[in-house]
């Protein structure tokens, strides 16, 4: 696309957003379909509990101890939660800000609420407590995943907002799940992903991958300039601009901090493997 | 790396895409669970598996696993209803209790008639339930009550004289249903368990008055959950769910 003389961007990330939200929402609405005796043409009409990776997350356990399935979770959320694992070693936690249906739906929702309150948006929130906020996640999936193996039954249900959002015509569906997702599109308007940032388990899970993915994203700190413009735009507020290698949990690795993007030094802030050298030099 | 997003987008739709394919390929990527009545055969057609017909499925899901009309289905088991796709396959044994502990109609006989109506082979079966002569009627309409059917299942038919169970009655039936966890005898304060289904767990059987030590010696086996239904735990150890259900049933009456 060319604009002004100059080439613009082509956003692949919002592409793969966009792919996979709605193939999430088409899938979703083919299986209340088959449930009234018609289909769409060429897509699955699974139920949403057999494409959601973090049923696999919540049976484990049960599966392990007990040998059974967890009613409602089905193999293939084994399958995709190997194969978001398989990238998570490789990129990082990318199924947050490239494939994950809600993340992508606060995002959106996030760019109103930029409009709305312009340098403010994303700073709402008093840094103490943001610190400790942040924590929250963790305990949310060390007791669903306790919750789910003690009780055998998908506990979580009763507050998802991802099922929530994709099923809210459902009796499947609870008041608290509807609750947590009004809650969590509303917060986005104020927060940038206020659910990824305090309360999913999931990317409290796959954001582990931060501290040991192949690919990192490396400041270099001989050519930054200090603008810390990473900083500024970094969605989930980690501050870049300090850091040689962010190895931050929380980051989600959209690369909005890149040079690609964000940085306005060629080569400065980027996804990269580190090498040998640049490893031994950060110990 | 330069153009990042780029390699991503494409590394996550290949990785997704080569990987559901593969899993599929090797006969790991299954999305339905136990108890969907249409499982994928080798040749990747959807067939209708008699075999996980379960007390929860309902009449609709019959009719699209196995071609049976929802209200022949009703019609087999005696029922008179406007909706009949709505009716659950647990309504059977209620409907018929009233014959008695020595009459078994219900997820067994509906299977039965299953297998029968769509012509697939019961010698295999290790036992067969009653069937109502409702049910056997629509057979010889459908020209599957054959002679050798008739010598092989003669004796586990029952007449049925009573009136068809209209919508009134389903209503009462679903009530019921719907109260059922929470019936409990006002004198023992313990949960009334008239039946053992597939999702009755081992903490239903406790509050019903067994004590786990009892199931456990029951069972031969060691319980680990009591959230466990006893369905998985017979299957996993090998041991028959409905002679060990009626054990159970006798020593909590």
């Amino acid at each position: 696309m060319i604009q002004g003389g100059s080439m613009k961007k082509i956003n692949f990330r919002f592409i793969s957003q966009l792919i996979f939200f709605l193939t999430v929402a088409l899938i979703s609405l083919n299986h209340f379909l088959a449930d009234i005796g018609k289909v769409l043409p060429y897509i699955g009409d699974m139920s949403l509990h057999a494409i959601c990776p973090f049923g696999a997350v919540e049976g484990f356990l049960a599966l392990f101890q007990y040998d059974i399935l967890i009613s409602k979770i089905h193999e293939s959320s084994f399958v995709l939660f190997i194969l978001i694992a398989i990238l998570s070693v490789i990129f990082g936690p990318v199924v947050c800000s490239y494939i994950c249906p809600l993340g992508s739906i606060q995002e959106w929702l996030g760019k109103v609420g930029r409009k709305i309150f312009k340098k403010k948006y994303n700073s709402f929130m008093p840094k103490k407590l943001d610190k400790y906020l942040r924590y929250f996640r963790y305990f949310v999936l060390i007791y669903v995943v306790y919750l789910s193996t003690a009780s055998l039954k998908l506990v979580f249900l009763e507050v998802d907002p991802y099922f929530a959002l994709f099923n809210f015509w459902s009796d499947e569906v609870t008041i608290g799940s509807l609750i947590v997702l009004g809650l969590s599109l509303l917060l986005s308007l104020f927060v940038e992903r206020p659910w990824c940032k305090y309360a999913c388990p999931f990317g409290a899970l796959v954001g582990l991958s931060n501290y040991f993915s192949v690919f990192k994203i490396h400041r270099n700190e001989k050519t930054c300039i200090d603008c810390s413009r990473c900083t500024q735009k970094c969605p989930m507020n980690i501050e870049v601009h300090k850091k040689r290698t962010v190895k931050d949990p929380q980051c989600i690795r959209c690369g909005i901090c890149t040079s690609d993007e964000a940085c306005p030094v060629p080569a400065t802030v980027e996804l990269k493997v580190l090498q040998y050298k640049e490893v031994s030099s950060e110990k | 790396m330069k153009n990042s997003s780029l390699i991503i987008f494409i590394s996550s739709l290949l990785i997704v895409i080569l990987g559901i394919f593969i899993a599929d390929q090797i006969g790991f990527w299954s999305t339905s669970s136990s108890g969907d009545l249409l499982t994928k055969e080798e040749n990747e057609v959807l067939i209708g598996n008699p075999e996980e017909l379960r007390g929860s499925s309902t009449f609709d899901e019959i009719e699209r696993a196995f071609d049976i009309p929802a209200e022949t289905l009703a019609q087999a088991y005696h029922f008179d209803t406007v909706e009949p796709g709505l009716l659950i396959v647990s309504y059977v044994s209620d409907a018929f209790e009233y014959l008695g502990e020595e009459v078994e109609i219900g997820t067994g006989s509906v299977r039965l008639f299953i297998y029968l109506y769509t012509g697939m082979n019961v010698s295999g079966l290790d036992e067969y339930e009653n069937l109502p002569s409702t049910a056997v009627d629509i057979l010889k309409e459908e020209g599957r009550w054959t002679s050798e059917i008739e010598s092989l299942l003669a004796t586990y038919v029952i007449e049925i004289e009573k009136e068809a169970m209209g919508d009134e009655g389903l209503s009462t039936l679903m009530e019921e249903d719907h109260d059922e966890a929470f019936q409990v005898n006002s004198e023992s304060g313990l949960v009334i368990l008239e039946e053992i289904n597939g999702k009755t767990t081992i903490q239903h059987i406790i509050d019903a008055g067994m004590t786990l030590e009892a199931i456990e010696a029951l069972m031969g086996i060691e319980i680990k959950n009591n959230n466990l239904t006893l369905r998985d735990l017979c299957d996993q150890n090998d041991l028959d769910f409905s002679l060990m259900k009626n054990e159970i049933l006798e020593k909590l009456q």
